[in-house]
């Protein structure tokens, strides 16, 4: 059992970073972007030909990361340049990358074609760290090394995000999904914000999808079907559980904990023993259930608030 | 004078279709090749005959293969990669007979004899507490000839156990397409140290393997077409890890064969037609082409980029003089299949 919620965890943290990106578009500059479920793939891909050509590990993620940065970067400028609703705009590259991904994947087998590409008994950011200096002192497994791998990732990510999104930049990509009319008004280039916002966005969805292929050991051109929704539900999710902070730091940890949080509840879902046509419906039904108890949890809190104090 | 324009403009139209149409069908001529397919559900369309996997078969060969590693301790890393012992012959009279074929009847009587033999499964064989073997199954997606290979998989199994007095849990999950859940069932297995993983398609498999790599469950895969190419297995003889499976390969060579069956003669042209950017119609061309090798056969190959090409690629074949086309088990091809049929009748 504690094995099932610690990979359950590994698993949580790897999609939380998928959830980040997916804030970033959704909740930071209001935009639903559904170049995600192309981009993660991209990032996979990336890797796996990298991988292939025997490319370090943590330099394969971050040129994942700039690919991403570029997929986002053109949803940006189809929807800010030419007009383009963001919705479509999102789909039409999402649509795009999946020839792209089965072209970057053809590249490591030159065969044209390739829909999947294995990692399986190649080297991989997990079992280099495994077998470093570093792994050997803690004496770590795979699987522990990929737990430390995704924390770490997390904590990064999230403290790069808190230091961006206070800078000039980060602050006016934040106002754009505020009021985008206030904005300009106030001289800011939204268009520019809003794709390095986008960017931004898929190349931390990207190195989600790198993380990813590593630790299953493949790239797969339909491994990004139902990732949008994976990050959308890690958000609410989290949000529902942070429902009164206002902090920033604080609602990028809640993202995390609610993609954790999914996670585990699709991997009790799975070994609980009902049948597994079901799985859907139950990771559903539970994530009603969660929303529905904070929101009367809140609910309940406003109330005896309002009793307590007479005035809120 | 507005409704004359009109009838006038309507003759008009109507006489161009026509003679267009008039046009189109005196160009059009019937190439009248017997076509042999990779799979059946396109040689209903378009073949005259072909050997199809019977999925459920492959399951029970898993299933085999699975009794054999638990109760006779037989080495994974040694067992090779099986396919189809038995494929099914089947043959398609009507589209023959649209195209003047007459098929032997050496080929029509073999494929009146065979079908999909059930195996009786052996429920006692299989329970949920106190079981001998925890048996865990992955299998990617809810679809026909998937759910075939996890039901034949059982059903074998269960009749092997039942044989050797013993008794096997089996926890059934299916991801239901969602890869992201290949992972936690996979880690899920292991984490519960199942005795066996059963993972049946591509990705399913590679998260098994993966998962895996550093235990030593085994891990039995199916309907996966090149294991080698999927880095699931050293070499189909000698997987060479914890890892080795049933191969959903169509049987090529044996397709390749049938059409020389179904000529009667040796000293024939076979054209192969296929999509150059799909990976599995190359590697199964490639197959095809040493058969070809092997039994003297000349053959013409022509590729196509997409759906559009398929009428000059088919021309083309026919003007090399072909004596009948292999199509493998191919997507593109699959959805053009009735375009490849209407053409080959002329019209």
């Amino acid at each position: 059992m504690v094995d099932i919620l610690l990979s359950g965890t590994t698993q949580g943290l790897i999609w939380a970073i998928l959830a980040l990106g997916v804030y970033v578009s959704y909740r930071v500059l209001d935009i639903a972007d559904l170049t995600c479920e192309g981009c993660i793939t991209l990032g996979a891909s990336v890797t796996a030909l990298l991988l292939w050509k025997e490319v370090n590990p943590w330099l394969a993620v971050l040129i994942a990361f700039l690919a991403g940065c570029i997929a986002g970067g053109i949803t940006g400028v189809l929807h800010t340049k030419m007009k383009i609703p963001p919705i479509l705009a999102g789909i039409l590259t999402m649509i795009s990358l999946y020839s792209i991904n089965i072209h970057i994947m053809s590249i490591a087998t030159e065969k044209q074609g390739t829909a999947n590409l294995s990692l399986l008994r190649i080297d991989n950011l997990y079992t280099d760290f495994s077998s470093s200096k570093l792994g050997e002192l803690l004496n770590m497994g795979k699987t522990n090394a990929a737990l430390l791998i995704g924390v770490i990732f997390c904590v990064g990510i999230i403290a790069i995000l808190y230091w961006f999104f206070g800078t000039e930049l980060g602050s006016s990509i934040r106002a754009t999904g505020n009021n985008e009319k206030m904005c300009r008004a106030q001289g800011i280039d939204t268009d520019l914000t809003k794709i390095i916002g986008l960017a931004l966005s898929n190349g931390l969805i990207a190195v989600s999808g790198a993380l990813l292929s590593q630790y299953q050991g493949y790239s797969d051109v339909n491994m990004g079907v139902g990732s949008i929704v994976i990050g959308l539900a890690s958000i609410i999710i989290g949000e529902a559980i942070f429902a009164r902070t206002k902090r920033f730091a604080i609602m990028l940890i809640g993202i995390v904990v609610g993609s954790v949080i999914y996670r585990l509840v699709v991997s009790l879902v799975i070994f609980s023993g009902m049948p597994s046509t079901d799985l859907k419906v139950m990771t559903a039904v539970v994530v009603i259930v969660a929303l529905c108890l904070t929101s009367f949890a809140s609910k309940v809190r406003a109330k005896s608030a309002k009793g307590g104090k007479g005035n809120v | 004078m507005k409704l004359k324009k009109l009838l006038t403009l309507t003759l008009a139209v109507l006489l161009c279709a026509i003679g267009t149409l008039t046009f189109a069908s005196c160009g059009q001529k019937a190439y009248n090749l017997p076509i042999v397919c990779g799979e059946t559900g396109m040689t209903e369309v378009c073949g005259v005959a072909t050997y199809g996997v019977d999925y459920y078969a492959l399951g029970v060969k898993a299933g085999d293969m699975a009794a054999d590693i638990l109760l006779n301790n037989a080495d994974v890393s040694t067992m090779a990669v099986q396919s189809d012992p038995n494929p099914a012959l089947y043959v398609n009279e009507e589209v023959a007979a649209e195209i003047g074929f007459t098929i032997p009847q050496s080929v029509l009587d073999r494929a009146n004899a065979t079908g999909t033999q059930k195996v009786t499964r052996e429920t006692s064989a299989i329970v949920t507490d106190g079981a001998d073997f925890t048996i865990g199954i992955l299998q990617l997606v809810q679809h026909v000839a998937l759910d075939q290979t996890n039901e034949g998989f059982q059903d074998q199994l269960s009749v092997r156990m039942k044989a050797a007095n013993k008794t096997f849990r089996v926890l059934d999950e299916n991801a239901s397409n969602e890869q992201a859940n290949n992972v936690t069932i996979a880690t899920g297995f292991v984490a519960q140290n199942v005795d066996l993983i059963y993972a049946i398609a591509t990705s399913s498999a590679q998260a098994a393997a993966e998962a895996t790599a550093e235990t030593d469950i085994p891990v039995l895969f199916n309907a996966v077409t090149n294991p080698v190419e999927a880095k699931l297995v050293a070499s189909l003889e000698a997987p060479g890890a914890n890892v080795s499976g049933v191969s959903d390969i169509n049987p090529v060579a044996l397709q390749v064969d049938l059409i020389g069956e179904l000529l009667g003669k040796d000293d024939i042209k076979i054209g192969f037609l296929y999509t150059s950017a799909e990976s599995n119609s190359v590697y199964q061309i490639n197959l095809g082409i040493a058969e070809c090798n092997a039994k003297g056969y000349s053959y013409v190959d022509k590729g196509i980029g997409d759906i559009n090409d398929i009428q000059s690629a088919f021309i083309a074949l026919k003007a090399e003089g072909v004596d009948a086309v292999y199509i493998p088990t191919d997507n593109t091809l699959a959805n053009g299949v009735a375009n490849v049929h209407s053409l080959n009748i002329g019209e």
